[in-house]
């Protein structure tokens, strides 16, 4: 393992994260926390509980935070991706140790017509999207003067495909694709106030995810044709409200170029190169100084297996790849850290930062 | 704990052919499936002790959370159940290769062999649905990835349809058993999957084949083995598409043996538990050849 340097810091998360997000080098590599469901470990309560509680949500990565030193720079408001599902009538599962998911055995869109029986939800009153942007709150309270807070919403092909389960969305993307966008103009104005009352909050940004634009599930066409005009709406109404718009997608094969092209992102959060790069090594020279990475640990690894060692070497070679970018980079893993990996792991990512991401 | 996975589409028939394997199961053996609904928790499977677990796994997530989810399943099943054998079948929008990188971590420490990947498509809607430049990369991965894929519904499609499919297939995958199925209803061969490229194997179509496979307690020879290579190239057995073979020789090493059409190879093997040898073709004459093997 190469020789570890000191790292004294100039700079405060904030200030690191919006140096890297403009390509203006900071002090050092900035590190993204999306150790989400894990930090209920360290508060020391039940998933079920953590996944429904707003006050233990942010208690947790309060502490987690603590725990860490403060080093980490950007809170995520990650809870799972049933949250706005739930909100709109989805019934879940809340595991005792593991992540809360819609119950596939009991979708709310059973049929075809019922995709055109959404109904609107107010977020700021109702259901675990409350319960988000309150917690989004708490945090920005405590911690937005000197740290990155990104709120998060799903987009809306994930948060129906967690309606009517996944496969069959996608097979009525193809034979029913007018009842699916009929679905999405009707959740979008919820998922947009959602997104905007997290601004509201605090949040400096807002990861929208948008897991079905990558190569791994859908063509650009398809995504392009259903769910991008959506997008494009929701990060419009992010930037209105004076908020910034990260993306999050740990597909395969990710289309930046048609995600830039509709949401303008400052920011994308993933865990492999974009569609039309075969390796980190060309998507750095293709994509780094036009669109800031955050990523790209493998998380099962960085969680699950690798010894600390092995974390921060896999940090370092990110880290070095790139290096070229004018300090538009920010380490994490690809997607969310395992909520049962361990949290040794997680501090190694920030102590590569500090030992191998220092700007010369 | 030797491992299938079951993969494919929404409506191929991948719970039917989960249901199939689960009935002619002959030991203990668990199952994780994408939603406990569509396969049924059959008390009666449960409690004769056939089946010892059935997993759900979230079909709700179909990114990373899945991985940690799996790889957590499986090392429960193994460990508080240690069951024979154990069938996934993940999401339709899951990718087997991705499936097999969450267990390579953990393959070694608890035992797992994954024995094969059963791909299913539909019959009635593969060439439209590949063609059509809407699916992603999964679609794709199932078939590159699958060790026998199973053309299901094939009483929907005409013959001219199933030779277009297969034809298409290759294009995919150039290595793997293709099989015509009506309600995913054929006997599965065992095989030895290994990691890397197999060789060429056409297959024609047809809803029945014969297969042998033979774990031998004592060591295999080697020089045996050849001769009986040559035998069946000339036909002595009736018409062998197809053997592969992973055993312990007598002279003390182990040993690899792939024979495809005629044509075949001997390759040393780093290390072999058991061996295993096994035969695909059709109306061959298995018990000479069972004999010949074992010397008599």
């Amino acid at each position: 393992m190469a020789a570890l340097k000191e790292f004294k810091p100039e700079m405060t998360g904030l200030e690191r994260a919006l140096a890297a997000l403009t390509y203006k080098k900071p002090d050092r590599v900035p590190v993204a926390s999306l150790v989400c469901g894990a930090s209920r470990r360290v508060l020391g309560v039940t998933y079920d509980k953590w996944s429904r509680d707003a006050e233990l949500i942010a208690q947790s990565m309060l502490q987690t935070h603590q725990i860490m030193n403060n080093e980490f720079d950007i809170f995520v408001m990650l809870v799972d991706l049933s949250v706005e599902a739930e909100t709109f009538g989805q019934s879940v599962i809340y595991p005792i140790e593991s992540t809360a998911y819609s119950d596939p055995n009991n979708p709310i869109i059973k049929t075809v017509d019922d995709y055109r029986r959404i109904q609107p939800v107010n977020p700021r009153e109702t259901g675990r999207m409350k319960m988000v942007i309150d917690a989004t709150r708490m945090i920005a309270k405590e911690k937005a003067k000197e740290y990155g807070v990104c709120g998060f919403v799903y987009c809306p092909l994930g948060v129906i495909g967690a309606m009517r389960g996944h496969e069959r969305m996608f097979v009525d993307c193809i034979k029913h694709k007018d009842a699916v966008i009929e679905a999405c103009e009707l959740m979008t104005p919820s998922l947009i106030e959602y997104a905007v009352a997290q601004v509201e909050a605090g949040a400096q940004a807002i990861v929208m995810d948008t897991l079905y634009a990558s190569a791994s599930i859908m063509s650009p066409k398809m995504w392009e044709a259903i769910e991008a005009p959506f997008a494009k709406r929701i990060a419009d109404a992010i930037k209105a409200a004076g908020g910034a718009v990260v993306l999050h997608n740990c597909g395969g094969g990710i289309y930046f170029d048609v995600q830039e092209k509709y949401t303008a992102p400052i920011a994308i959060s993933h865990a492999y190169p974009a569609a039309d790069c075969k390796t980190w090594e060309e998507h750095v020279a293709k994509w780094g100084k036009k669109i800031v990475s955050i990523g790209a640990l493998d998380p099962a690894n960085t969680g699950m297996f690798w010894s600390e060692e092995r974390v921060m070497e896999e940090a370092r070679k990110f880290i070095e790849m790139y290096k070229s970018c004018d300090g538009g980079f920010i380490l994490s893993t690809g997607c969310e850290f395992p909520p049962n990996g361990s949290l040794i792991n997680a501090m190694a990512i920030i102590k590569a930062a500090k030992a191998y991401g220092q700007y010369e | 704990m030797k491992i299938k996975i079951i993969s494919g589409f929404l409506g191929a028939g991948k719970t039917t052919c989960v249901k199939n394997v689960l009935k002619k199961a002959d030991g203990n053996m668990a199952v994780i499936v994408n939603e406990f609904g569509d396969v049924g928790i059959d008390a009666e499977l449960l409690a004769k002790g056939d089946v010892v677990d059935m997993v759900e796994l979230p079909s709700g997530c179909i990114c990373c959370t899945l991985k940690n989810d799996l790889i957590s399943a499986v090392k429960e099943i193994k460990t508080k159940f240690n069951p024979k054998r154990l069938i996934i079948e993940p999401s339709g929008l899951a990718v087997p290769s991705g499936i097999l990188e969450a267990l390579e971590p953990i393959e070694e420490e608890y035992g797992l062999e994954v024995e094969a990947i059963i791909g299913i498509i539909d019959a009635d809607s593969f060439l439209s649905n590949i063609h059509s430049g809407l699916f992603g990369d999964f679609y794709t991965d199932q078939l590159t990835n699958s060790d026998i894929i199973l053309i299901n519904k094939a009483d929907l499609v005409n013959e001219k349809t199933i030779r277009a499919i297969e034809e298409e297939l290759r294009k995919y995958n150039s290595h793997a058993i293709l099989l015509a199925t009506v309600n995913c209803e054929t006997d599965l061969p065992d095989l030895i999957r290994e990691h890397g490229i197999e060789h060429n194997v056409h297959i024609h179509f047809d809803h029945d084949f014969d297969s042998l496979a033979l774990t031998p307690e004592i060591a295999v020879n080697h020089q045996l083995l050849a001769e009986v290579m040559e035998e069946m190239k000339a036909g002595k057995y009736g018409n062998i598409y197809r053997a592969k073979g992973i055993y312990n020789t007598t002279d003390g090493k182990c040993e690899k043996m792939d024979y495809t059409q005629g044509n075949y190879d001997f390759e040393p093997f780093p290390k072999c538990a058991d061996s295993k040898l096994i035969f695909i073709g059709k109306d061959f004459d298995r018990k000479a050849l069972e004999n010949r093997l074992q010397g008599k």
